[in-house]
């Protein structure tokens, strides 16, 4: 076995204001493939390329923003040692039991006012990557063709406490941090639990529990441009980009989804290695780290969360 | 094409809004660096305005950014606000309460 611990980030539950046509942007434009109803209120999807069950549930509410995001685990071990480590930080923890296809989630709720979710076992989905003399895809993906859920940019308060939990008791590692002016402290950190760049993103902001955004897996550069292609197509509201980030090297675009949540196209980016030193930003160069070829954040970057 | 115009009182400027437009649309053709132009559906709140007079429809948003008693005192986002005539309105902006 390769890898160990906790494997990849794996499940996402968004909030949105209107389920049908939510439903539809995901599926149509993004290119999701869709599982299924999960009661009244919300729907489950998945990305063409994973083999899981699914992958992002969308729950219409009242306020759009993120209920939960989950790490796959590779067995039962790993679940049990992430639950004593978590002793240590006095985390509240509980169990989901109602996700299609999963076995019992363990839910934190870490500092930052997220709920981070720890599970080892989740059925195959019906529609999922051939294994046997496999073909790149069983049905031709469609939309922005996204391959899978990625990551996603966590935003809240006691950013450093809930790093050290992300290390300490998930055991990941940090990829890249964003200093504050001072060098005391991080805007930004981002962290992996295998060789992507990033499974999430933690950044420091006053207000609890906010999406900045999350994330699918594009194929490529040419991808990136298709999907801007169909955003313009379909005026869908563009944040930021085609354009590449400075951390993690990923060639992104940044849009918004018909409730206001940030959602980025990915793609690329460099492969992680637990050894690879760590790759540190300054304050004053926090616009090329994000915003790689204008060098200089947009007035929505801070401001703009759900 | 039928034009509103919005007069938002405390920026001391007059937005075209066609019809079938939302408020925003309107002061990101005049500004598109303007602070309100966030997230466009509703989402964010940075857009968040209050309504002095006009009519109106809406559409669906956060009610985290503008709850209904709020909407109730005139409060609303720009970006989900639709003018049936000209109106007049105050930008407010995120969490900015009067
Ligand atoms: S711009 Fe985000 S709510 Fe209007
Ligand atoms: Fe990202």
């Amino acid at each position: 076995m390769a890898l160990k611990g906790i494997l990849r980030s794996g499940l996402i539950q968004l909030r949105v204001l209107d389920l049908e046509e939510s439903v539809d942007f995901y599926h149509d434009r993004i290119g999701l493939t869709k599982v299924g109803k999960l009661g009244n209120d919300r729907f489950m999807l998945k990305g063409y390329d994973e083999f899981d069950h699914h992958s992002v549930v969308l729950r219409e509410a009242d306020s759009p923003g993120i209920d939960f995001m989950c790490f796959k685990a590779l067995d039962e071990e790993t679940v049990k040692d992430v639950i004593a480590k978590n002793e240590k930080f006095g985390y509240e923890r509980y169990e989901v039991t109602d996700q299609p296809g999963f076995g019992t989630i363990q839910m934190f709720k870490i500092a930052n006012g997220h709920t981070i979710g720890v599970y080892s076992e989740v059925e195959l989905a019906e529609q999922k990557p051939m294994t046997c003399n496999p073909k790149i895809w069983d049905k031709e993906p469609h939309g922005m063709e996204a391959n899978l859920f990625d990551h996603a940019l966590l935003a809240g308060p006691n950013q450093g406490e809930c790093v050290n939990w992300f290390v300490e008791v998930m055991g990941m590692a940090i990829t890249e941090v964003l200093y504050t002016e001072d060098k005391n402290g991080y805007i930004c950190t981002w962290l992996s639990s295998n060789t992507r760049g990033h499974d999430v993103a933690l950044l420091n902001f006053p207000d609890a529990g906010k999406l900045h955004h999350f994330s699918f897996q594009l194929s490529g550069w040419n991808d990136i441009g298709r999907a801007a292609d169909i955003m313009a197509r379909y005026n869908i509201k563009i944040d930021a980009g085609p354009m590449r980030h400075g951390v993690t090297r990923g060639q992104t675009i940044y849009f918004f989804d018909p409730s206001g949540n940030r959602v980025e196209t990915y793609a690329g980016g460099y492969e992680y290695f637990p050894d690879a030193p760590l790759r540190e930003w300054s304050a004053d160069r926090a616009g090329e780290g994000i915003f790689y070829y204008t060098k200089e954040l947009n007035e929505r970057f801070l401001t703009v969360l759900t | 094409m039928k034009k509103y115009i919005v007069k938002i009182l405390n920026e001391n400027i007059s937005v075209n809004v066609n019809e079938g437009d939302h408020i925003l649309k309107g002061i990101a053709r005049y500004n598109s660096s303007h602070k309100a132009n966030g997230c466009r559906n509703g989402g964010c709140g940075v857009c968040k305005i209050r309504i002095v007079s006009g009519e109106f429809e809406v559409k669906k948003w956060s009610k985290e950014q503008v709850s209904d008693e709020e909407f109730e005192k005139g409060y609303a986002l720009a970006c989900r606000v639709f003018p049936k005539s000209d109106m007049v309105i105050e930008y407010i902006g995120k969490n900015n309460k009067k």
